[in-house]
This record gives structure tokens, C-alpha cells and sequence, in this order.
């Protein structure tokens, strides 16, 4: 049986593949800089106010 | 209009105008990254904080808890997919909730903190960046519920808002992160070991799922790397798996199963290993790791009793880790 800690290694091909990928976009000046999140993105049919939350009533979601 | 690299997680997704990343929800409109369930979460409640689970932190208290869509791994045995295999636009409830409105919310509600959980806090980091300061200066804490799949820089930034994190370590096996979650593990050891650099308080969570991680070689190993690389006291809580998503043909985690690798991980060092999912187990207490005195009995998410007296066991005087106050 491999060592977990031989098992844990990235594909070298792989990172340096989307580390070149990166490098360039950031050299081309493509790189997504944080800081524009629009409230009126996501628009929904099924959108409710926060007041309809049942926020004590049960649910099945884990965490 | 040029692709964008979002450069959050360690998928670097590349995304074309109109896109979207393996998130679903982090997309590329006219150029510009957005993430668009900013203020839209699909889920809001008031649970106990041991439904997180933390059970070295504010014991007993309730916290408001919240998430959007969407998740930037798919674990085949997600046991909340219909919310995090979603984009927004597929949910049935949506709310409007801005980050001000989350924070008055948990002020009315006389919760002490807030939770970014269910789906995976991470893909809607601007969101709960933005909450949690909010929070922060209302003298409220901020837990995150997580996989860890995040990379290094955003990570550090967030933990100077965070107080206690519970995240998910899905095994300690690379080809399983491939295989069964699409994801891949060293990242994710990585934000472990960047949380208790940056003081944050952290459990950690092993679904432990029949015949896929329950070799306990492999949970031995991930215990004694917990012991070495983040101390023996990080408390580790193994979960029981129900048949969900796309492993409906697995049987529910046997309770004898969570028992042996709870004796697995003491053996291993680690002084408080916990049973979730499955309620009338002497995993569900803490004890005193000096004396063993019960200091905390429990009963699924409910503290039964709590003897401890400012942190502290009260036969031996032992200092439990945690934050109790």
C-alpha cells in the first residue's frame, strides 16, 4: 500500500500547465481582480424577502 | 470579450464571456468575474452550534446559519446537493438578503454568530467577506463550514474575520479527492495548516462513507498527520454518511464502524474525537483529556449538561482548548 504522503502529490504536468496558463493571463492583464459583485446579478423567480425565512422551522440540511 | 481566470479555488477556472466557473456561480458577464449570489442565499436558519459541528466553541448557543448555491467540488455522496450542485437561478427559494439585513437578522434573533455552511462558504466569499465584517463590528463571531478548497491568499485574508471553522476533510487519499468529490487534497491540508497559523479556531469533519474512506490504515495515517501538522487538540468528529446524491447504492455508515475509527484516532494522539449522525454514543461528550471527567454531555445537538467552570474541568483544573465565552 503507497503513503498517504505519496498519494497527495499534484500532477507536475498539470500544475505547471495551469501555472503557465495563469502567467500569461496575468502578463496580458486578463487576471480576475476581486471587488465587483453586483447586487442585481442573479435575478429569480422564487426570490422572497428575508422576513419569509422560517428561520426555527425543520430542515435536512447537514452543517 | 476576453476569458477570465477566477483565481479563488485551485480549479483556476478559466471562463468564457457568458460563462460560468465549476462553481456555477462565480461567471464572466461582458468581461467582468461576478459573483452572482452575492445577498441571494437559499438557505437561512437559526441551528444549534453543534449542528456545524463545533463543540469547543460557544456550546450550547444558537447561530445563524446561511448559504447560497453552489459548490466548487462535487462529491458524489453530497449529503446537501440540492443546494450545492444548483446555481441560483435553479433554487426554489432565493432571498434577498444583503449583508447588513444578515447581521440586523442575527442581532433580533440573539445569536451570537453567524455561519457561512451548508453548500461551501468559499464560492461566495465577497458575500461572507463582506457579512462578516459587518458582524465583526457588531461583537458577533463568524464561523465557517468548509471544504477547504481555496487558495492561499484569499484564505489568509478571510481568516482575519473568522473565529472557528469546521472543515470537511473528505479523506486522505488523493485519487478519492479526484474521483469522488473532483477536487484534490493537498489544498485543502494546506488550509488546515493556514487556519492554526492564523489562530483560527478549527474541528474537522470526516464523512466517513462505507467501503469508499472507512480503511482505517488511511484514517490512522490522516489522524497522526492531524497530531503532527496541526496538534493533538484539533477535535475531530467522524460523521456518518446516509445514501444520498449518486451514492444511493451504499448502505448507511455502520455505528460500529464510527466507533472503531474514534479508537483509531485516540490511539493516534488526537485528545477529542467525536461521533456525529448517530445519536446515543459515548463520542457524542467531551471529556477531560487530563482525567477523564465528562464535561459535557450531549445528546444529538443538544448539550445535556456542561460542568465546565471558565473553560476549565472542574476535578482537575485542566484548561479544555476552545473558546468558551
Amino acid at each position: 500500500m503507497k503513503e498517504p504522503t505519496e498519494e497527495i502529490q499534484p500532477a507536475t504536468s498539470e500544475k505547471s500547465r495551469r501555472e503557465l496558463l495563469r502567467e500569461g493571463l496575468l502578463a496580458a492583464g486578463l487576471l480576475w481582480s476581486s471587488g465587483v459583485w453586483p447586487q442585481d446579478v442573479l435575478a429569480s423567480p422564487r426570490e422572497y424577502s428575508l422576513d419569509q425565512a422560517d428561520l426555527r422551522g425543520p430542515h435536512s440540511l447537514l452543517g | 470579450m476576453p476569458s477570465l481566470v477566477c483565481d479563488l479555488c485551485p480549479h483556476y477556472c478559466t471562463i468564457p464571456e457568458g460563462g460560468a466557473g465549476d462553481c456555477r456561480v462565480r461567471v464572466n458577464r461582458n468581461g467582468v468575474l461576478l459573483a452572482t449570489t452575492f445577498g441571494r442565499p437559499s438557505s437561512v436558519h437559526i441551528d444549534p452550534i453543534e449542528k456545524k459541528p463545533l463543540f469547543h466553541f460557544l456550546p450550547g448557543t444558537p447561530i445563524l446559519s446561511l448559504a447560497t448555491a453552489g459548490c466548487n467540488l462535487h462529491c458524489r455522496f453530497c449529503q446537501n446537493w440540492q443546494l450545492s450542485q444548483r446555481d441560483g437561478t435553479e433554487m426554489e427559494q432565493v432571498f434577498r438578503a444583503p449583508p447588513e439585513a444578515i447581521v440586523s437578522l442575527s442581532q433580533r434573533e440573539k445569536c451570537p454568530s453567524i455561519a457561512y455552511t451548508y453548500s461551501e462558504p468559499i464560492i461566495f466569499y465577497e458575500y461572507v467577506q463582506e457579512t462578516a465584517a459587518l458582524a465583526r463590528a457588531k461583537q458577533m463571531r463568524n464561523v465557517l463550514v468548509t471544504a477547504g478548497y481555496i487558495n492561499e491568499k484569499p484564505l489568509r485574508q478571510l481568516c482575519r474575520l473568522i473565529d472557528a471553522t469546521n472543515t470537511d476533510l473528505k479523506a486522505f487519499d488523493e485519487p478519492f479527492y479526484r474521483d469522488i468529490c473532483g477536487a484534490s487534497l493537498k489544498p485543502v491540508l494546506k488550509a488546515l495548516t493556514i487556519f492554526q497559523e492564523e489562530g483560527v479556531w478549527q474541528e474537522i469533519t470526516c464523512l466517513i462513507v462505507p467501503t469508499l474512506n472507512d480503511d482505517l490504515v488511511k484514517v490512522r495515517a490522516m489522524c497522526q498527520w492531524m497530531v503532527k501538522e496541526l496538534g493533538p487538540e484539533v477535535p475531530l468528529h467522524f460523521s456518518r454518511f446516509h445514501p444520498m446524491y449518486r451514492l444511493r447504492n451504499l448502505p448507511p455508515t455502520p455505528a460500529q464502524t464510527l466507533v472503531r475509527c474514534r479508537e483509531v484516532a485516540r490511539e493516534a494522539g488526537l485528545r477529542h474525537v467525536y461521533i456525529g449522525n448517530v445519536n446515543g454514543q459515548e463520542g457524542e461528550h467531551t471529556y477531560c483529556p487530563q482525567d477523564g471527567t465528562l464535561l459535557i454531555r450531549r445528546f444529538g445537538f443538544a448539550v445535556q449538561e456542561n460542568h465546565l467552570k471558565n473553560g476549565r474541568c472542574p476535578t482537575c483544573n485542566h484548561t479544555l482548548a476552545g473558546v468558551w465565552t
